[in-house]
């Protein structure tokens, strides 16, 4: 068996890391939960925490509260009708309904249940997947790791907006931003304005905190001292007869849910939604769906669960974040020296692996905490938003000025966060922008170096097959959409 | 949307040909055959000013195809009869004073005006709440973050 392997299980198991996985799950069902937070900002949170942990803790942490988040958001779905986050929309059209008929337990524990379940799925799949597909990645070169970088922009900017325009002018105003401070090659100034704060460049950690929180408080402001009620439920143990019925759904949704995960940018919504759709399909009694019924629950929720699992897969193997939690992971990964990519497995064999046997614990964790301490963490609903904004701020600034030591991130981040504003009423998608951030200076450095060993010559990218793929690939991301609008308005013509 | 794409593509012209003037005056080229700092940066402007070209005319086709301001009335998220974006701007105000604040007086000095501050703003009226949260909250984060964890915090200049 790989040293790696058994050195990252090693490293995984110890009581700190699962200590820490432990408490980042129950971090992240809260977050999830709370209306008004959502799982980005309860990693951002937490990202002050990470500073004085070692690398294989602090990942331990942030995907205790990736997967406790996933979960979390579903919980809020449940009991008031409010998705936690975009993934956890589909858990409202059966979760709810059932909380409705007095049934709010059960729908809980089928929830968690069904999130242990498409969790562990995703975890397989990733230790399957994601070893092969290092050995592969790890033959690219230059030109090759540009269409690669290339083509997860250009799939998240193509899915993440209604317009393709828009999530393309987002990408290119995010690499507006990395040509700030100095050249990678050969250190030349750019657009620094003469600061000496500009000459380190922007750091992405304020840009994506303030992408991120800073407008999800202005909306909260927005919509007053809203304080929760902690429904009340009876038992949340799901019984065997449950178990029996929501197999199916359990499968459908573990397995759409990994495999959408694992396209960037693909996005939980389509898989949770997938996944439903398909439940019902195949469901002896689909006319309950909608009405509340369990399956309804399972489905989604293993799909929602899965997500992460496929997501970290891209993430771990190419450095290409799946979905914005993964890019804030990324970011985790990289103030601490880890750049995700094949290299990691190389160069830190036994830290990569413990990122994954990190997720596997991560999903028990999760289910433990939520199982044992459900009933604690619901009433969490009634703490007011009175309180929660001003303590996300003050963490949002210790964790900003911790980077540094500097007060111009802290302007750095309030100014995307009020571009995140403008950008929401533009209704342009911010994730692109935070890609850009995060994979822009990629980019730019496998371009330029790509070129320079052809002395120039753009056939490089298209004389080497992985780059040509990628390029092909990146294509067919830009055009399928017109092409999805296309068949939409024919269908609906005829 | 039609009048809001052409609010936003005018400001994002307006940037990308700032943004490339700026690129003109980087150096071109370092050595001979490699691309120079200016070669992304000029990539980039080209992009833009396309896209922002794209997203205009996309405007002015929808301006055209609707009555045009009604998508300006922001349409509220939530079934909240509170909803206010008064309340919003005033927060962020606060906000923003508070960050200016930090530079000055540092965290420890700032952040309880601030916290009774926003949560008077997000409708919090009960002095005696907001006066014990508003103290001991942040002096638990500070204690917390300074000598249990023993992260740097904001110092202010005045302190």
């Amino acid at each position: 068996m790989n040293a790696d392997l058994l050195q990252g299980l090693y490293l995984a198991l110890s009581p700190t890391s699962i200590l820490a996985t432990a408490l980042g799950a129950l971090h992240g069902l809260i977050s999830g939960m709370m209306p008004g937070l959502t799982t980005s900002a309860g990693i951002i949170i937490l990202f002050p925490i990470t500073f004085i942990l070692e690398p294989t803790t602090a990942v331990a942490l942030l995907l205790g509260v990736f997967v406790g988040g996933m979960t979390g958001g579903s919980f809020a779905a449940i009991l008031i009708n409010i998705p936690g986050s975009p993934s956890a929309s589909a858990t409202t059209l059966d979760g709810f309904p059932l909380t409705q008929k007095g049934e709010a337990g059960r729908a809980l524990g089928i929830s968690i249940m069904s999130g242990f379940t498409g969790g562990l799925f995703s975890f397989c799949c990733l230790l399957l997947i994601a070893p092969q597909l290092t050995k592969i990645a790890l033959q690219f070169q230059a030109a090759d790791l540009f269409g690669l970088v290339f083509f997860g922009m250009t799939i998240i900017s193509a899915f993440a907006a209604k317009t393709l325009v828009k999530g393309l002018l987002s990408t290119f105003l995010g690499l507006t931003i990395i040509t700030v401070g100095m050249d990678p090659l050969v250190g030349t100034e750019r657009f620094t304005f003469g600061s000496a704060d500009m000459l380190a460049g922007i750091h992405f950690i304020p840009a994506l905190v303030g992408l991120f929180a800073i407008p999800e408080i202005a909306a909260n402001l927005a919509e007053g001292n809203i304080r929760g009620a902690a429904p009340r439920f009876g038992r949340f143990i799901p019984s065997w007869q449950d178990i029996k019925n929501i197999r199916l759904p359990l499968s459908i949704g573990s397995i759409v849910g990994t495999f959408i995960g694992i396209l960037p940018g693909a996005g939980g919504p389509i898989a949770v939604f997938v996944s439903y759709d398909y439940a019902q399909k195949t469901s002896k009694n689909p006319e309950k769906f909608g009405k509340g019924c369990i399956e309804g629950v399972a489905a989604p929720e293993s799909a929602n669960s899965a997500i992460a699992g496929g997501a970290l897969v891209p993430m771990m193997t190419l450095g290409i974040p799946g979905d914005p939690i993964t890019a804030i992971l990324i970011g985790a990964l990289l103030v601490h020296g880890m750049a995700p990519g094949p290299l990691l497995f190389v160069e830190q064999g036994p830290f990569a692996y413990s990122v994954l046997f990190s997720y596997f614990i991560a999903i028990c964790s999760m289910a433990v905490v939520a199982f044992l301490g459900l009933r604690v963490i619901v009433k969490l609903l009634t703490i007011p938003r009175s309180l929660l904004l001003p303590i996300i701020i003050a963490l949002c600034v210790l964790g900003t000025y911790a980077l540094r030591n500097s007060f111009f991130d802290i302007y750095v981040m309030f100014f995307f966060g009020l571009l995140a504003m403008a950008f929401k009423w533009l209704k342009i998608p911010v994730v692109p922008l935070l890609l850009a951030l995060v994979l822009g200076p990629q980019l730019e450095e496998h371009l330029r170096v790509a070129l320079t060993s052809s002395k120039g010559d753009i056939s490089i990218f298209y004389t080497s097959p992985w780059c040509l793929f990628f390029l092909c690939l990146s294509v067919v991301s830009l055009v399928w959409p017109f092409l999805l609008e296309w068949r939409t308005k024919s269908r609906a013509k005829a | 949307m039609g009048l809001r794409n052409i609010i936003g593509a005018i400001a994002i012209l307006a940037f990308a040909l700032w943004y490339g003037d700026l690129a003109t005056q980087l150096p071109k080229r370092v050595t001979t055959d490699a691309p120079g700092p200016h070669f992304i940066p000029y990539l980039i402007t080209i992009s833009i000013l396309f896209l922002a070209g794209l997203l205009l005319v996309q405007g002015i086709i929808g301006l055209r195809a609707t009555s045009g301001l009604a998508d300006l009335v922001p349409q509220s998220p939530v079934s909240n009869k509170s909803y206010s974006f008064g309340r919003a701007a005033a927060g962020m105000l606060v906000i923003a004073l508070y960050f200016s604040a930090l530079r000055w007086f540092g965290f420890f000095w700032s952040t309880p005006f601030f916290f009774a501050g926003l949560m008077w703003v997000s409708g919090e009226r009960r002095p005696r709440v907001l006066l014990v949260l508003a103290i001991a909250v942040p002096l638990f984060l500070f204690f917390l973050f300074r000598d249990l964890f023993q992260l740097p915090l904001p110092k202010g200049n005045f302190l």
